[in-house]
């Protein structure tokens, strides 16, 4: 169904087409209003204020605004905000369980996997993704799974020794 | 003064994980383009498509009238300033500074010619593309060679010339009759910085004059200060704050032509204006590098260079500013570690139509260094001397620092050999020259190639950014708070000054707050930028907890009632009485008693509190010697990384996982930047590699694990003995990766190809020796 709402400037007799989109993310339900072009990313950052999801490209290059969709990374910047309709989005903010890093986090904290921080939490979800589908088994697997993430301040030599760091942790814990 | 060391865990040379790292892990921190600024107008730019033309009319009509859009502004709307760097004052003519607004002409693609403000950011984007902008088109010049020809078109036609700056220089004795003379021109392409968050800013007028930037920027301080002249309005009204910062090596610095445009155009209009770079603007807007250098070496028969002639002519853009201080920087580096007795260089600036440079990670010092350390390996081929021997035998000696280069350069300590010998030993440089020459012999179809650099430069030298602020306060919680006048991007400055303070005062890292990056809330400072931070803010914090030890000692000796030589530092608790383990008093119970008038010392101040500054008066030198192993396909001309071994020394490492971090990125900018990165133009001046399908940007995949190490050679210019580490992966790496890939080639016929060495140059090389 489509709704059609005023734009702001009041004047104007255009109005913008806007679709209504339960998005549910870090476990919880979001009702809200959409025009069909916005992509995820924008929806997620602007109209539901999680900005811990970046944009650092307009290309699908770098990452940044890497997050889970049923528990498989996707660049939000390429996926219509429609399309996520029920489905379950993961972002930065719902991976540590309360004061408490998840493995991957805390394992880019102890091999000082991040610097400015703006390329992390791209990678960060992208390292979760690439060890639940059991791709961090050694660094030259790793650096090919990350290969759609880019960083210009660590080198990646930080971030391949967190993932498999975190990996090792995590298959241990298991 | 005595130095003592408290040395709890979390102190100078710890292991110490990021404090930084929680608030950016979670998405907790903000960035610029995260802040909810209230009313807040988005601005988009409408650059220019063409590299040089009239601009005959811009028609805004069908623009203006578009959803959501509040202003459609060129030049005839607003008073945007005219921006220029006193630093540079001397040097070039007024002629050549920008107005970000474009007016009567556009000088590269992407010249800004109107403004586009809306309600959001897609109304601002649709009605830009209804922006009618008719150009008269001018001849276009791309090549800074043929920029420099008489009958070149000109981008200034009131200067007469392209060429912004020409200044010769030469110094010392050239000995007459050299035996030995190589030359070699080398090449340094343009390139992009790359921050991973692009520009970002928003412009919040307030009450009267009042105005607020919020923006990513390396140098609030000193944005302040130039956005304030630009502007011309009283610092005091102007507020620069930065939030999380996204990088910066040196495109951030100090302040940008774009951030001037929006807040002119935010108190223009009155209302808070943001604006962020998008991606395609930073690559074709964020450009570095492009030099061309010719170097001319002569020396004796065993390989004693007695002079250096070089000219250098630096590529600086349609708007000659901050590229020329890269070409400075760069000449006074060109003798390297090397004790030279004559040198002579010119530096030459040339205006073309391609974007106006800024300074990138080493900023003038990658460039000398890669277009010397190239040469030398021309001058060990002619001479048939190992790169490594060659190197050994032009080392300023050990015992020559501090050292004054032929250039004019202060060296403050180095020991050059130490760092090379460690390098060979990392690297088994005798077992990877018999691999070598085992290969050749068999015909090898992959060629193995190992390329040395060593280098030196100089960090924290930058005239009048040589000292820098910073305050230590303890509170009635018993937590310190460091104020700092750097301005940290990634650097993890919070982390490394709690450190200096851990040590001093015995308070753990985990207990110090830290506050930067806001003129408000930081008196003074000078950002972050040439490897200055820890060496200048590092010892500006440790001064400042000396100071506050030295009043906490005071009230600890009137509370209990001892004299302040008696009282030491107790860690993790806060002073006690020497000798007596349960006369302590924690720093929060200190802190309370100085504010309290009945138990202060009538001396002192009523707080724990002190910000004496740091004045180095100079920079100090980091050095070190690089060396890559690589393999290149014969074949395909595909050239595989195997192997990195970096040994820097940047005096006293406060925390060796944070400055192998450094480093590490470093190298990855410098090995990108052979192999894979170069910002291109094509004839008409289009930009070629405006998005990350088209420029190479290194991926994790692209890349190898580093092997790094440290020597230690203090300098004695700071009581840290810590000199700058963040430029010194890329000073050295360049040389290093391309001459390991020209040593792979010169059996094959090759002995030089530019950058980058991307395949298909390789490649075509190889085949033009073979035609």
């Amino acid at each position: 169904m489509t709704e059609l709402a005023e734009t702001t400037n009041g004047t104007d007799t255009a109005v913008a087409a806007t679709v209504p989109l339960t998005l549910r993310v870090n476990g919880k339900d979001h009702d809200t209003a959409v025009e069909p072009r916005e992509l995820l990313v924008d929806v997620i950052r602007e109209r539901l204020g999680l900005t811990g999801t970046n944009v650092g490209c307009e290309t699908t290059s770098c990452g940044a605004c890497t997050v889970l969709l049923d528990d498989r990374s996707v660049k939000s910047c390429t996926v219509l905000a429609v399309q996520a309709q029920g489905r379950e989005i993961t972002t930065i903010e719902g991976l540590a369980d309360g004061n408490t890093l998840h493995p991957v986090q805390a394992a880019f904290q102890r091999c000082h996997g991040l610097q400015c921080g703006f390329c992390t939490p791209g990678m960060v979800m992208a390292s979760v993704s690439l060890i639940d589908e059991g791709r961090a088994t050694d660094e030259k697997s790793v650096r090919a799974a990350l290969k759609g993430n880019l960083c210009r301040c660590t080198g990646y030599h930080n971030i391949v020794a967190a993932v498999l760091s975190a990996a090792d942790e995590m298959e241990a814990d298991k | 003064m005595e130095s003592t060391t408290v040395a709890p865990p979390s102190g100078v040379g710890a292991r110490q994980m990021r404090l930084e790292d929680p608030g950016l892990l979670t998405g907790r921190d903000r960035f610029t383009s995260d802040l909810d600024i209230p009313g807040a107008l988005h601005a988009v730019f409408v650059r220019s498509p063409v590299a040089h033309a009239r601009v005959v009319s811009v028609d805004t009509t069908a623009a203006t009238a578009a959803d959501g859009v509040v202003a459609v502004l060129t030049h005839k709307d607003v008073d945007v300033p005219r921006v220029f760097f006193p630093t540079f004052g001397e040097l070039i003519d007024d002629a050549y500074h920008r107005v970000p607004l474009a007016s009567e002409t556009v000088r590269f693609v992407g010249d800004i010619v109107a403004v586009v403000v809306a309600e959001t950011i897609t109304q601002a984007h649709d009605a830009a593309e209804l922006v009618e902008v008719d150009y008269d088109a001018l001849e276009v010049v791309v090549d800074p060679v043929a920029a420099t020809a008489p009958d070149a078109p000109l981008l200034f036609p009131g200067t007469g010339t392209n060429l912004a700056v020409d200044i010769p220089f030469e110094a010392g004795t050239r000995a007459p009759d050299a035996p030995v003379q190589v030359h070699q021109r080398v090449a340094h392409p343009r390139m992009a910085v790359v921050p991973m968050e692009p520009l970002a800013i928003a412009a919040v007028p307030g009450d009267g004059e009042k105005l607020t930037l919020w923006c990513s920027t390396q140098m609030p301080h000193v944005t302040q200060g130039l956005m304030a002249l630009w502007l011309k309005m009283d610092p005091a009204d102007l507020r620069v704050a930065c939030p999380s910062v996204g990088g910066g090596f040196g495109g951030k610095t100090p302040a940008e032509p774009d951030y001037v445009l929006v807040a002119a155009i935010a108190r223009h209009l009155r209302r808070p204006v943001r604006w962020t770079q998008s991606r395609s603007e930073n690559l074709l807007t964020m450009q570095a590098r492009g030099h061309l250098f010719d170097v001319t070496l002569e020396a004796t028969r065993d390989g004693r260079v007695t002079s250096i002639r070089s000219e250098g002519l630096t590529d600086v853009g349609g708007y000659p500013g901050l590229g020329i201080g890269m070409a400075m920087t760069a000449r006074g580096l060109m003798t390297g570690c090397y004790d030279i007795p004559h040198a002579s260089h010119v530096v030459r600036c040339v205006a073309t139509n391609t974007s106006p440079t800024v300074p990138f990670r080493g900023a003038g010092r990658p460039e000398a260094i890669h277009a010397l350390e190239r040469t030398m390996d021309r001058l060990a081929a002619e001479l048939d001397i190992d790169p490594a021997e060659i190197r050994r035998r032009n080392f300023v000696p050990v015992e020559k620092f501090p050292y004054t280069s032929v250039m004019g350069t202060e060296y403050d300590s180095a020991d050059f050999e130490k760092t090379l010998d460690e390098a060979l030993r990392l690297a088994d440089y005798e077992g990877l020259r018999a691999e070598q020459a085992e290969r050749r012999a068999s015909g090898d179809e992959v060629a193995l190639g190992i390329g040395i650099s060593t280098y030196v430069e100089v960090s924290a030298g930058s005239p009048g950014m040589t000292g820098d602020y910073a305050s230590v306060e303890v509170s009635e919680d018993g937590w310190a708070t460091v104020v700092a006048g750097t301005s940290a991007h990634g650097q993890g400055h919070w982390t490394v000054y709690a450190q200096v303070v851990s040590d001093r005062m015995g308070i753990p890292a985990e207990k110090v707050r830290f506050v930067q990056s806001d003129t408000d809330t930081v008196p003074r400072g000078m950002g972050t930028s040439g490897s200055r931070s820890l060496q200048l803010g590092g010892t500006a914090v440790r001064l400042a907890a000396d100071e506050v030890v030295e009043q906490a000692k005071e009230v600890a000796a009137h509370l209990l009632e001892a004299s302040p030589e008696d009282i030491e530092i107790v860690p993790g608790v806060g002073l006690g009485v020497r000798g007596v383990p349960h006369r302590t008093l924690e720093w929060g119970e200190l802190a309370a008693a100085v504010a309290d008038d009945a138990r202060r010392p009538p001396q002192l101040a009523p707080r724990l509190f002190a910000d004496p500054g740091f004045e180095q008066g100079g920079g100090t030198s980091p050095f070190g010697c690089h060396i890559a192993i690589v393999e290149v396909d014969l074949q395909t001309g595909m050239t595989t990384l195997r192997r990195f071994v970096a040994v820097d020394d940047c005096g006293v490492v406060v925390n060796p996982l944070l400055a192998d971090g450094q480093v590490h990125g470093g190298l990855a900018a410098g090995i990108g930047q052979v192999l894979f990165e170069y910002s291109a133009f094509d004839d008409e001046g289009n930009p070629t590699t405006t998005s990350f399908a088209d420029y190479g940007m290194p991926s994790a995949a692209d890349l190898i694990s580093y092997d790094t190490a440290h020597t230690v050679t203090p300098t004695t210019r700071n009581p840290l003995g810590a000199k700058g580490l963040g430029e010194a992966g890329t000073t050295g790496s360049i040389a290093a990766v391309h001459n390991a890939v020209m040593d792979a080639l010169r059996p094959h016929g090759i002995d030089h190809i530019d950058l980058p060495l991307t395949p298909m140059r390789v490649w075509q090389a190889l085949q033009d020796r073979e035609s």
